[in-house]
């Protein structure tokens, strides 16, 4: 089941990392980088944590659990907030890669979380490396 | 190709935006052959009480771990989307080649289902499907949303193929770089592959059957303007020139509201949040938002942009097509500090600590600068970068 997720959240990273390029080219193209910055190092950051939370799983890290659920709980949350934006601003919803990305993976991994047992031998803490 | 797609509820149904956000419509029998799936499954079931192939294919699911029961849907799906794109799809080589990639992966759905080695077949086919998928986008076809969520579920199935048996860690290193590169590649290819659909929909990003990605704008054809709509769009712009002429001097615009601070980049855009709300529509002297150019000698005013009030009203088209307005869609805004921070991924997601705005109100550019090539649209990128090299010298 941990593998499953790892290979999830792994995916997830590949997001991230897509959307700190793509932060990266807005801010070099359009204006400056200066008014992004905090943004930029925020999503790189995120990149970055995202990728440590897969290694942090493949140890069968309790705190990596635990703030992978909590992580996606946050994408989820945001996304709601754009789905209601959607609705009330324009009258849609979220795009069909949207709904998956944002809505139903980070929903599958906290269902798989949830579902999956960890030894208690095996508990370990640290998310890190 | 049919580039007119399945429009935004915000701006009627004559306004066009990129597929990168949109179904294209004949990517719809890809989508309603996912809907039916659970149908073949059911059916899947019933026929394996009579025994054969559907009993093995049944018996061979139960006990595979979750991963490879999620590989083994993730297949389905994009077998059946494929499936589904073959049917109508034009010329019939490209239905050909749907119905092939259909079958490999049903080869390799069959594998697992049966026992077999599966994983270097799995790696096989979906890397196929996804590089087969980027040189198409890249080249000819449009990226939407159901080739992207397609492929989206091929990476999935793909990123567990990849992890070794053997869990090494140079391999599996090595196995979530590919992931991670194909995800990146894909989505870098998608951003290609819509700019490049608006390039060969017009002469630039606004005005084809295809958009630039993140803009929406109705299609106006090839019809020239009137001589009255060419007589009433340089009224309008000899107006504005006059107007504005004060607001080349940044502290003026920002004693009536612009906000000018924090002036970066070529095409820094100041709103004025009070001229927003003031009621007035495409009132020459007081646009909602003034364009200007951080050079070395200081600020330029490049021109303004007219803001309608609300997404349900459309802007005067009072030169035709010479007056040509477009909104925008799928807009990432960041919140710390408020600023635009892109568009919405092919993957779906904006930057961390952005909401989207999914669409805003129509607007049209105005240009001031001496020697524009237009008055009003897209002001060209080159024209742009070349005159304000010639300021610097």
């Amino acid at each position: 089941m941990v593998e499953l997720v790892r290979v999830l959240v792994l995916l997830q990273g590949g997001f991230a990392l897509l959307s700190t390029v793509e932060i990266l080219v807005a801010g070099l193209s359009t204006t400056s980088l200066g008014p992004l910055g905090p943004s930029v190092l925020l999503t790189a950051a995120t990149t970055g944590a995202t990728f440590a939370l897969v290694a942090g799983l493949g140890r069968r890290s309790h705190v990596a659990r635990w703030l992978v659920m909590a992580g996606e709980a946050a994408v989820i949350v945001s996304a709601l907030v754009d789905l209601g934006l959607a609705v009330f601003l324009a009258g849609t919803a979220l795009g069909l890669v949207p709904t998956l990305t944002r809505l139903a993976l980070p929903t599958l991994v906290i269902v798989l979380l949830r579902r999956d047992r960890v030894p208690a031998g095996r508990v370990r803490t640290g998310a890190g490396g | 190709m049919i580039l007119l797609h399945l429009d935004t509820a915000a701006h009627g149904p004559s306004t066009v935006g990129n597929p990168l956000y949109h179904v294209l419509p004949d990517h719809v029998p890809g989508l309603v052959a996912v809907a039916v799936l659970p149908v073949a499954v059911w059916l899947i079931g019933w026929l394996a009480r009579q025994g054969g192939l559907a009993a093995a294919v049944v018996a061979g699911y139960r006990p595979l771990p979750a991963h490879e029961r999620f590989v083994a849907w993730m297949l389905l799906v994009s077998a059946a989307v494929h499936l589904g794109l073959a049917l109508g799809a034009e010329p019939p080589m490209l239905g050909a080649l749907f119905v092939l990639d259909a079958a490999l992966l049903l080869g390799v759905l069959r594998r697992l289902l049966l026992g077999h080695r599966w994983r270097l077949a799995a790696a096989l086919v979906l890397t196929g499907s996804v590089l087969a998928y980027v040189v198409a986008i890249v080249a000819a076809e449009p990226p939407d949303q159901a080739g992207l969520a397609t492929k989206l579920v091929e990476l999935a199935a793909l990123a567990v193929a990849l992890r070794p048996r053997r869990a090494t860690r140079p391999r599996r290193l090595a196995a979530s770089a590919a992931t991670v590169s194909l995800v990146v590649v894909t989505g870098l290819a998608a951003w290609a592959g819509a700019f490049a659909t608006a390039e060969r929909g017009g002469h630039d990003g606004h005005h084809g059957p295809a958009p630039a990605p993140g803009t929406l704008a109705a299609p106006i054809g090839d019809r020239a303007p009137t001589r009255a709509e060419r007589l009433a769009a340089r009224r309008f712009h000899r107006r504005a020139l006059r107007g504005l002429a004060r607001y080349r001097d940044p502290a003026v615009a920002a004693a009536d509201g612009y906000q000018v601070e924090g002036m970066a980049g070529s095409d820094f855009h100041a709103a004025n949040p009070r001229y927003a709300a003031d009621g007035r529509i495409f009132d020459p002297v007081r646009p909602e938002i003034l364009v200007y150019a951080r050079t070395s000698r200081g600020p330029v005013l490049l021109g303004a942009v007219y803001e309608m009030p609300s997404l349900d009203r459309r802007g005067p088209r009072i030169g035709g097509p010479l007056t040509h307005w477009h909104a925008h869609e799928n807009v990432c805004i960041t919140l710390l500090p408020p600023a635009l921070s892109g568009l919405t991924s092919p993957f779906g997601g904006c930057p961390v600590g952005s909401i989207t705005i999914p669409a805003v109100p129509e607007m049209i550019h105005l240009w001031v600068v001496p020697g524009a090539p237009t008055m009003f649209g897209d002001l060209d990128e080159r024209w742009r970068a070349g005159y304000l090299a010639s300021l610097e010298s």
